[in-house]
Parts: structure tokens; sequence; C-alpha cells
């Protein structure tokens, strides 16, 4: 294996399912190990072998990731934010399809 | 309803996604719920979320048009949001609108990319029968969209034409009471066209579908025949067809096998050189396959990108020299991007299309939900059957599969789909996820639809946002089905 780094990451900023995201988004180049610990998400990172020459150096699975974690809490507050409004706005709209 | 944060600010956030175009200024694409799109730089993005937008700015009052904030004492967004959301999915309303009848397998081809749904020529026990013809008939009407499609699909539709006759009559005549708009076309090479053949469809106003995949040297090598002649032939049937119902009785599709990828240009020269008005540049679909033909035939979708890229460069250059060629699959997701409106396009839907939106009557008396489906039956895959054309179509609809497909056709809440920013113009597409990672869910980091689809959305919006004035105003005009000519407009960025 030609490298692998582990990122510990708090929960607060990045809530298991922003962690799970980024991983599910990376997943063609990247292998990820995601464990819980207290507080605490840990996140064991590999080249993906299938990617080959295609896959990322550490530098740069690194760079991926935090971006790829900051979007995605970014996104969550979005959701949280919002909450409710796209589920009311589909209901509303669509009532008359008996969806 | 809803519990918002309290802020400071008087506006608040709508539901909106981002994705990451490029690292320009305005390399941030935000898409709205309703389809509404704007380009942000990473810091106006930051401002927006974080409430220090300043008010009385253009960039403000754009966010506040599109329905990315509303002020909290303002005016109430939500009832003209749910309209626009109710346009974009209005193919919900009507149920099955496209109904496929698979008359025969028998074809006088032999495509090497359409080996498991086709039968050979004298083959017997490949075609519909009279009586499930009669039952397709039944659960055609039982949809209840006031306009429906008809066609005709085969193997060679025009073999089984007897078959053919029989269902336009029987729609026709129960029609005169149901009235509904109702559209007929054979998907056909055309090969086996004849006066008999065009008096009936000039009668009945069928329109025909065929296939053309570029000049003879690509067409005769992807579809051969015995007396190697396909093209010629379906270049005759063309001009038939044109000649005795109209120029507009006529369009093509075009496959694009491996070898196809070589030659945007020629293919599109085909098509200019025959006078059609648009062309479809599609990917080989997984289907039609012997497992033992994947490997020569197939190609991986990041070429199929790069020859389509080419092929819509050259198609700008062409319609800016005055020649009217439109590019099928732009014009659809242009529509998505740009209007309101549902294209109707069944592939790029959510919740999916298949089912809710089409029905296939296969030659056996099955019903699918989509040809793709009745596809993966001949490759030995039965499990996508709705059920048998004798029973009714609240039956079909309350299938276990429709269950499957609905579970996994709403891409709003699909993995990978739910963030991205290209939701609100893609579309969910379980039976391709089926039939190339046998998951109907699928995973998008591997999924040629989500490739397809991610990249050439990406394009369009870049062409949408840095393309000249002619860029613009040639994608305007594939949307208005206009004449560049006839255009007024300078162009659109959004
Ligand atoms: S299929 Fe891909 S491009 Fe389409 S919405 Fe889903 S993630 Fe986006």
């Amino acid at each position: 294996m030609p490298w692998s780094f582990t990122l510990s990451l708090d929960e607060t900023t990045y809530p298991l399912g922003v962690v799970q995201r980024t991983v599910y988004a990376l997943a063609d180049r990247l292998t990820c190990l995601v464990a819980q610990q207290p507080g605490r998400v840990s996140l064991e990172v590999m080249p993906l072998l299938l990617a080959g020459e295609g896959a990322p150096s550490a530098e740069t699975a690194r760079a991926l990731l935090y971006r790829n974690l900051n979007d995605f809490a970014l996104r969550e507050r979005i959701r949280l934010e919002t909450q409710g409004l796209c589920e009311w706005l589909a209901r509303t709209a669509l009532k008359e399809a008996g969806l | 309803m809803t519990v918002l944060l309290a802020t400071d600010a008087t506006y608040r956030l709508l539901p909106f996604r981002f994705m990451r175009l490029d690292e320009s200024d305005r390399g941030l694409l935000l898409t709205a719920e309703t389809g509404e799109y704007l380009f942000l730089s990473e810091a106006q993005l930051d401002q927006l979320v974080n409430r220090r937008l300043p008010r009385h700015t253009p960039l403000y009052k754009d966010l506040l048009a599109r329905h990315f904030i509303y002020e909290i004492d303002g005016h109430d967004p939500l009832p003209e949001m749910a309209a626009q959301y109710r346009s974009r999915k209005s193919f919900l309303f009507g149920g099955p609108a496209l109904h496929l009848f698979v008359v025969t397998l028998r074809c006088n081809h032999t495509c090497q990319y359409c080996q498991v749904s086709r039968a050979p020529l004298g083959g017997s026990g490949h075609d519909l029968s009279a009586e499930h013809a009669r039952h397709a008939v039944d659960r055609l009407f039982e949809s209840p969209s006031p306009v429906l499609t008809v066609e005709f699909q085969g193997g060679e539709p025009l073999l089984a034409f007897d078959r053919v006759r029989q269902i336009v009559e029987a729609v026709q005549a129960r029609n005169s009471e149901e009235r509904r708009s109702i559209r007929f076309v054979i998907s056909s090479t055309l090969h086996h066209l004849d006066e008999q053949v065009l008096d009936f469809a000039q009668e009945h106003d069928i329109h025909f579908s065929t296939s053309l995949d570029g000049p003879a040297f690509l067409h005769d090598a992807n579809r051969p025949t015995p007396e190697r002649d396909a093209h010629a032939r379906t270049l005759d049937g063309i001009r038939r067809v044109r000649e005795r119902l109209g120029h507009e009785a006529v369009s093509a599709l075009t496959t694009l096998a491996a070898r196809s990828l070589e030659y945007p240009e020629a293919i599109i020269d085909e098509y200019v050189e025959q006078q059609f008005d648009s062309i479809s540049l599609r990917p080989l679909s997984p289907y039609g396959f012997a497992h033992s033909s994947r490997q020569r035939l197939d190609y991986p979708m990041a070429r199929y990108v790069a020859f389509y890229k080419q092929a819509l460069a050259y198609l700008i250059t062409l319609n800016g020299q005055g020649i009217r060629l439109s590019e099928g699959y732009a014009s659809l997701l242009l529509t998505h991007i740009l209007t309101p409106f549902a294209s109707g396009y069944v592939d790029l839907r959510s919740p999916a299309g298949a089912g809710i939106g089409a029905l296939v009557y296969n030659y056996d008396g099955g019903v699918y939900p989509s040809d793709e489906a009745r596809m993966l039956l001949e490759m030995g895959e039965a499990g996508l059957r709705l059920g048998s054309v004798e029973q009714p179509l609240e039956t079909l609809l309350r299938s276990p599969v429709m269950g499957l497909l609905l579970s996994a056709g709403i891409a709003e809440g699909l993995p990978g789909c739910a963030d991205c920013a290209f939701v609100p113009y893609c579309g969910a597409d379980p039976i391709e996820h089926y039939a190339r990672q046998s998951d109907p869910v699928g995973h998008r980091a591997f999924s040629a639809f989500c490739q397809k689809n991610m990249a050439l959305l990406q394009h369009l919006f870049r062409l949408l946002r840095d393309g000249d004035d002619l860029t613009q105003r040639v994608l305007l005009s594939w949307l208005a089905r206009r004449r560049l000519a006839d255009l007024p407009v300078p162009g659109y960025r959004g």
C-alpha cells in the first residue's frame, strides 16, 4: 500500500453523517474506514487500489477530504436551517398526484 | 410547519444545493429546489449563509427573485415555489403516457449491440398475438393521461405490420369516444416500407423513427445485413416517408458504437446532408449486448463525454453558419435548466419514469416498466416484469416491482443525488443501475448514468456561464426550437 493516514475529527464540526457523505462522494478515489469514538469521528484513509495510476497522492487526498468535509458540513447547515421546507414544497405541489 | 434558526439578519435561507464547477470567481453553482440557478464566488456563498449579504445589491435581489432567500417581513415565496415545483413535476399527474408495443422480435439486421433483443427473420414464437394486442389496447386506455404516445418497437415492427394495423385501428376506434390526443410512432429501419405501409401511415397520421448511425461506412458496420446495404435502404426509406408524409414525419436516432466515437464530424455531416434538424447522440446502453461482446463494444463514459463535447462544439459552429441542427439530449437538459417545465423525457425524471410514465407490452404478453427492463428479460433477468397484459393497469402499477423502482427512483432522496446541485435537472434510473450494478439504487461514484449527466450538465452550465454570444444564442434556439436568425435576444446568462 503506497500511503495511508488517519484523521481524527471533532464530531461537533464534522458529524458522522457529514463524514459518511464525504466518504461516499470520494469512493471512486479513496478507501476510508470510519470509526466513532466519544466526541470524535476517525477516518483511516488509503488510496482506492482500483483507481491505479489515477489514485491521488496523500497530500491531494487530504486536501480533497477537507474540502469535501467542509462542503458537506455547510450543506448540513443549510439543510438544518431550511428543514421541512423541501418536504412542505413537495407535499403541497404534489397533493393532486396522490403522492 | 418549519422551525427556522433565528438570526439578526432580515432574510432567511430557502433550500438550495451547491456545487464547485471550477476555481473561477463564479465557480460555485447554486441551484434552488425549483430549478433556478446562480453562479457565485466562494466569498459570496459565505456571505449568503452567514447573513452578511448587503441588501440592495444586484446579487441580493437575484437571490431573492430566484428563491434562494426570503425576507422575514416580505412577500411569502412558498405558494409561487410550490407552483414552479408542480410544473417541473407535471409528468406525475397524468399516468403512463408512453406505451411501447413490441409487436415482434424478428429483424433482418444482425447488429452486434442488439444480440439479445432480436430474433431471426423466419423465427417463430416471437410475435405479439392478436389477443395480447387487444388486452394491451385496454391497458392503454386505463391510463388517465390525456396525451398518449403509441410506439411500435421490435425487432423490426414492419415485419409484423398486420399487428400494427390491428392496434392502430383498435386505438382509433376506441378514441372516437375517449377523445385523447394520440400520436403513433413506428421505430423502424424502414427497410420493409412498401406502398401499403405508406398508405396506412398517411391515413392514420403515423410518424416514423429510424436509426441513422452516420455515413455508410459506420452505419453498415454497426448494422450488418446479408446484402450490406443497410445505409442505402434506410436513406431510401427516409426519402419515401418524406415524399409521402412530409419532411417532419421521420426522425432519426444515432447509436454510437466504440468506433463511432472517432467520427463526430462525419456523423453530424451525414445528418446535415440528410436534412434532419435534430440529432440524438446517445451512448450505447448496457442492455443489448451478449456478454461475450461487451468487452469489444462498450467504452468508458469518459470517451463518450470527450466525443460529445467535440460534437457539440461542431454543432454550434454549424448552427452559427446558418445550418439548423440541434442535439436532442442537450435540448432536453436545457429545457430542464432554463424553463420551469418538464421535458417529459422518461429517463430524466424523478420519480423515475419507468412504469409511472411508460409501459412496454412485450411480444410474449408480459408488461414491463421500460424497454430496458424487457431487454434485461432477454438477458435472463425476469425480475422486472410488472405482470401480464391481461391484468388491469391498477394491478400492474401496484406490483412489487413498482414498489422497488419507486423506492430507488426518487433522486432527491438517493445517496449522492440528494446533495447534488444537478438534481432538479437530472433523474433517477433504477433500471440502468440494476443492469450495471445489480442494485436499483447503485453507487453514484461508479455510475455511468451519473458520470454522463454530471459531465454533460457541467459542460452546459459552463457554456451558459462562459460561452460567447453565438454559443448562447444557439443553445437558446435549440430550446425554443427556432432558427438562430429568428432569435431576438443576445443571450441568456444566469
Ligand atoms: S445522477 Fe449524478 S448528476 Fe444526476 S443528480 Fe445524481 S449525483 Fe447529480
